[in-house]
């Protein structure tokens, strides 16, 4: 598929992911790449745009030994513009869909 | 590509990008190569998965580092803002007003109607009417004056709901920030709204029946259809009392 088209809704599947529960950089990325054909790295730079835009905070937490894992949780706005945006996509997506499936009469 | 080589790629093309942090990125990148290590994967399979340094570094070339908003010159923009909110502001307090002037409103049926069902007529300032006639009209008052009383919330609501729109505007202007934009028109609750809107329905509904009936009732009693007249109300000689 496109990466022109993937790449406008893995932020929306971030948000969604986050949206559930908070969540640390790996799990979203294998969660992600194993449904979706993406790299591996392409994650990590979506979560610093979200954090970048207040969208996501971050805090460390220790696990059952290991480094201490970076987990993202979404803000208020986050949240809020999720709400937001997940309204706009399924919108778009149906109408997308109606269209495709048009046929001639 | 070993795990070493291309951490150290990394953090070498995201200096050249300009990137800041490129330590914190680094670490991030340096995670997830232990625990895909930990799943049994070797360190080439997993930074071939990963897309090259040189793309990675690209993506988050274009992202402003947290916490370091662009300084625009925003002096113009916050006097513009605010000669705007003087003007907003009046029209918030007159709207302010005549909502409380609505809520203040809404009492003067009330208080008419609970006279007139409770027989009582303080400073004379009732017509004169038969009770079965009072009784109607006192219900059909108060209806009307939970209808005011309604509308008024509905302006607070919308009043309410005005300021915040625009609030959330000025912050998204002023702090470069994306924030959704608010509707302008009163959010009530799914519940708050289900019951307003029955309370409301059934004062309108009321209101029509009551009138309607009390009209039959004074108009039946006077046998007249201008009962008004006949009851002497508005300074006309009664001819019924």
């Amino acid at each position: 598929m496109n990466i022109q088209y993937k790449k406008g809704v893995l932020e929306l599947c971030v948000l969604s992911l986050l949206d559930r529960r908070d969540r640390y950089g790996y799990e979203i990325s294998e969660y992600l790449s194993g449904k979706i054909d993406i790299a591996d790295g392409t994650v990590y730079p979506i979560l610093r745009k979200l954090k970048s835009d207040g969208l996501v905070v971050t805090y460390l937490s220790e696990e059952s030994g290991g480094p201490p894992r970076k987990y993202y949780s979404l803000t208020k706005t986050g949240r809020e513009l999720f709400k937001n945006d997940r309204a706009d996509y399924m919108n778009f997506a149906s109408t997308i869909q109606t269209i495709l499936e048009e046929r001639e009469l | 590509m070993t795990k070493q080589d291309y951490l150290s790629q990394l953090k070498s093309e995201l200096k050249r990008n300009g990137v800041s942090d490129a330590e914190d990125i680094v670490s991030e990148y340096e995670q997830h190569f232990l625990f895909k290590l930990a799943d049994g994967f070797s360190e080439e399979e997993i930074a071939a998965k990963l897309a090259s340094p040189e793309s990675i570094a690209s993506q988050f070339a274009g992202i402003r580092a947290e916490g370091k908003h662009k300084k625009r010159k925003k002096g113009l923009l916050v006097l513009w803002l605010t000669l705007i909110g003087i003007f907003e502001g009046m029209l918030y307090a007159a709207f302010l007003s005549f909502t409380v002037g609505l809520l203040c409103g809404s009492l003067v049926p009330t208080v008419l109607g609970a006279e007139l069902i409770a027989g009582l007529n303080f400073m004379n300032i009732l017509p004169p009417m038969p009770y079965g006639g009072a009784i109607v009209f006192g219900v059909m008052m108060i209806a009307l004056g939970v209808m005011l009383f309604l509308f008024a919330v509905y302006c607070f609501a919308f009043l309410r709901q005005m300021m915040r729109a625009s609030l959330r505007w000025r912050k998204n202007m002023v702090d470069d920030e994306a924030l959704p934009l608010l509707p302008m028109s009163p959010q009530f609750s799914p519940k708050a709204r289900r019951t307003l809107r029955s309370v409301l329905l059934w004062a309108v509904l009321i209101f029509g029946i009551t009138f309607i009936t009390g009209y039959t009732i004074l108009g039946l009693y006077t046998h007249s259809m201008g009962f008004w007249h006949a009851l002497g109300w508005f300074g006309y000689p009664a001819t019924v009392y």
